[in-house]
């Protein structure tokens, strides 16, 4: 695993709609109008139904998790979102290593990360700190 | 000279004195392997989950939950399934307050702390407090910002998430 700072997280990309939507409403009780319907997407200022926020948290977890593998341990996490995630766009979760600090449990690596979309919209902008053991 | 635009405040005596009060609590039905493996097929679709999400789970070898995995979406015990309040009020509602006449209610972000993880089994409290209000000057106005802190420890009182959230209202 490549831990200097500068060293990019593979990069989690999914297509997204109302089949990641409806299914993420399904677990996490957020049947909200306009994740679900494009006119209610329009009463909102959007071209139509858009993504949940909280979605694009586990898209950065799936991140994390697939770059830390099973050594690693998330100990914070911070998220600002800064668009909504419009209907049939590609969404890709990135990241890169911001700091590496040496500890007794092992290595403490800070990430910036951040999600856009195919259309170079930003849509959220995150960080962690990750604990990988030695 | 003073200025005579000053500007509006939102915060009324009443929500303010509000700050510190707990917004809900309680505790969530005990997470089956089921929960985790749906939250998993969800968040990760359309590619199948990790193994670790998707194993047969029990007493003998408990799944470990994904860290933002929910376990208090639909019913808790003893509260009935209801419909999410989504309004730019929900907060003040809550609390049995007034609340602020702003009616556009955004995302702030969040700040989460990691403690244990959560596994197959696990029965989650969680403490929701009113921890701010505060103000800010924007394009449109007077921005009000509202933090809620939320603490969730498992059943041997084991803190397994600290969450600030923040909603921006307009």
């Amino acid at each position: 695993m490549d831990l200097s700072v500068g060293a990019e997280l593979p990069p989690f990309v999914r297509e997204t709609g109302l089949e990641n939507w409806n299914r993420f409403a399904a677990v996490m009780d957020e049947f909200v109008p306009h994740h679900m319907d494009d006119e209610a997407g329009k009463k909102s200022g959007m071209p139509g139904a858009f993504g949940m926020g909280n979605l694009q948290t586990s898209y950065l977890h799936n991140l994390i998790r697939g770059w830390m593998g099973e050594k690693g341990r998330i100990r914070n996490f911070t998220i600002q979102w800064a668009q909504p995630n419009l209907k049939n766009t590609v969404v890709t979760a990135q990241g890169k290593i911001a700091s590496v600090e040496d500890t007794d449990e092992g290595k403490l690596v800070s990430l910036e990360m951040w999600t856009e979309d195919n259309n170079d919209r930003k849509l959220a902008t995150a960080t962690a700190i990750v604990l990988i053991a030695d | 000279m003073s200025d005579a635009t000053e500007a509006k405040s939102y915060i009324s005596d009443e929500m303010r004195n509000a700050i510190g009060r707990e917004l809900s609590s309680g505790s969530s039905y005990p997470i089956s392997a089921s929960d985790i493996r749906k939250w998993a097929i969800a968040v990760y679709f359309p590619e199948t989950p990790p193994e670790k999400y998707m194993g047969a789970g029990g007493p003998d070898a408990p799944l470990t939950a994904p860290e933002e995995f929910n376990p208090f979406a639909f019913a808790t015990p003893g509260k009935k399934a209801k419909k999410s309040d989504v309004s730019a009020s929900f907060l003040e509602m809550q609390l049995g307050i007034t609340p602020p006449p702003l009616e556009t209610i955004l995302n702030g972000g969040t700040v989460v702390e990691y403690g244990v993880p959560m596994m197959e089994g696990d029965v989650i409290t969680s403490i929701n407090r009113l921890d701010n209000y505060f103000e800010k000057q924007g394009k449109r106005g007077t921005m009000l910002f509202s933090a809620m802190k939320n603490e969730w420890v498992n059943q041997r009182g084991e803190m397994v998430k600290r969450t600030t959230s923040t909603v921006i209202r307009l």
